[in-house]
């Protein structure tokens, strides 16, 4: 250690601490070479440990952005397997229920509303009958192919499944935010003309697979106020409707035909001009105060025809089969008949207009001589 | 002795020296974990050789709760004749993930996964 030179050594430590002010003040209080390998053992310590820390901070540093990927990658798998059964729920939940639920506004919102809605009930003739004699397996075949059939149709033209009960499917139209019920009512009972259309091809299927092909379906639907929400127990809750309206689409669709379908007198207001109708009386039902007309769905409407039992052609018009009763004709009825008539009768009168014009003794007749006389002047 | 916040439990057993963590454990920084952090060294303390540390009812831990018990696994380095055998489970996934980088900071710790 004597022959180390004191200056030399110096001269390395100034041009290593050069830019390290306060280090280098500790090794120029050094006076003595034993202090300064002193001095340089401390710091090499300290180095040696500053190291390890090192070391340290790393290994947590990469075992905390492990954990992190960890954590990040597993909620990304969750939230895509949340997304995947969203999407799956969304098939079984009414949409309305379903942004309550997405939106968490379950608990906020009031949980029962009134609305307006079009209902609509279906079931197979002599369903419960049949089930007592086919073997369980055709059974499951033909009410399963049924319900599917049906339940697509819901899909497509957009309506709430509220339940299948056995053979019964119960749905509802009007439940979106800002519906216009007439044209949720259109809907509705376009979709009821259709699962009869369906049920027709149902029918073919299951005969050609041995099962019974003379089932028909009756369908009922209504419209009016319901009171819509969760109902049901604390573990166990149903987004149902219900109500005397709810009541009286099913007492509908009891009355039905077998393959009609039935409709009350506030369901055809809203879809008088696009659906042919035929008058089937009054009814009273439970819970509603007053008689309800009804109306049995025949088909859809020509689109270019502006009456209900009028169908104008290029060459003038055709009128449809009338089936008038005084007795249980409604005033709805009357009215439309009243229009399909003068309709029928300006078309005729545009025609005859110069002749009717040219005899103003014509105008004395009463309608059945004048219909005589332009017989006998065998006028085209 | 027994820690306990809104969706977690930190419970020391001395009779068994075990340690178990139950619930979510989401604190909000390294000061929040030094309850745990604390009783992690108590509990080492009083421990005979082995401390056990039972993970597996613990459903998340974030990053924080990560790096404390990183903290706690250098400490361990340091404490003469004393070993942990940390308990996780398979079925939670980033518990065999993550737990097991504490067998990097000290070979005194010891990972079952069940």
């Amino acid at each position: 250690m004597e022959n180390l030179d004191p200056d030399k050594i110096r001269s390395s430590i100034d041009s290593l601490l050069k830019d390290n002010g306060p280090l280098r003040a500790i090794y120029d209080s050094a006076e003595t070479v034993e202090q300064l390998v002193g001095l340089t053992r401390n710091l090499m310590q300290v180095v040696d440990s500053t190291q390890r820390d090192l070391a340290d901070l790393r290994l947590m540093h990469e075992s905390t952005l492990d954990h992190a990927t960890n954590v990040e990658n597993e909620l990304e798998e969750k939230n895509a397997r949340i997304t995947e059964l969203t999407q799956k729920l969304r098939k079984y939940l009414p949409d309305a229920l379903y942004d309550q639920v997405m939106g968490g506004r379950l608990e906020a919102e009031s949980p029962h509303q009134r609305k307006r809605l079009t209902i609509l009930f279906s079931d197979i003739v002599g369903f419960t009958t049949l089930t007592d004699h086919l073997e369980p397996e055709m059974l499951s075949e033909l009410l399963n192919s049924y319900l599917d059939a049906m339940a697509g149709l819901v899909n497509k033209w957009g309506g709430v499944i509220d339940k299948f009960i056995g053979d019964a499917v119960m749905v509802f139209f009007g439940d979106r935010d800002g519906a216009n019920i007439q044209l949720e009512t259109e809907k509705c009972v376009l979709m009821a003309l259709e699962m009869q259309q369906q049920m027709s091809l149902l029918r073919q299927r299951w005969s050609e697979n041995g099962l019974p092909g003379d089932l028909r379906m009756r369908i009922g639907i209504n419209t009016g106020y319901c009171t819509l929400g969760n109902f049901g127990s604390e573990k166990r809750m149903d987004y149902t409707i219900i109500g005397g309206q709810v009541n009286a689409a099913s007492r509908l669709e009891h009355l039905a035909p077998p393959g009609g379908i039935l409709i009350s007198g506030s369901t055809y207001l809203l879809v008088k001009d696009k659906l042919e109708c035929l008058p089937r009386g009054s009814i009273a039902l439970k819970g509603i105060h007053h008689e309800v007309d009804t109306y049995e769905v025949i088909r859809q409407h020509d689109v270019n025809s502006p009456c209900t039992y009028l169908d104008e052609t290029e060459h003038g018009f055709q009128l449809r089969a009338l089936h008038f009763d005084k007795t249980t004709a409604s005033r709805i009825e009357r009215e439309e008949l009243r229009v399909a008539c003068q309709r029928a009768l300006q078309i005729i009168e545009s025609l005859d207009a110069d002749s009717l014009d040219s005899s103003a003794a014509d105008e004395a007749l009463d309608p059945a001589t004048q219909l005589e006389q332009v017989r006998e002047e065998g006028a085209p | 002795m027994t820690l306990k916040g809104d969706n977690y439990s930190v419970e020391f057993i001395k009779p068994s020296n075990k340690i178990v963590f139950r619930g979510v454990l989401r604190l909000q920084g390294k000061e929040h974990y030094q309850e745990i952090y604390d009783l992690l060294i108590k509990s080492i303390a009083l421990a005979e050789s082995v401390l056990s540390i039972d993970m597996s009812k613990l459903e998340f831990l974030n990053s924080s709760g990560i790096s404390s018990l990183c903290l706690f696994a250098i400490y361990l380095r340091d404490v003469p004749g004393k070993r942990v055998i940390i308990t996780g489970s398979n079925s939670i996934s980033w518990q065999a993930k993550s737990l097991n980088n504490l067998l990097k900071f000290t070979d005194k710790i010891q990972l079952t996964l069940v």
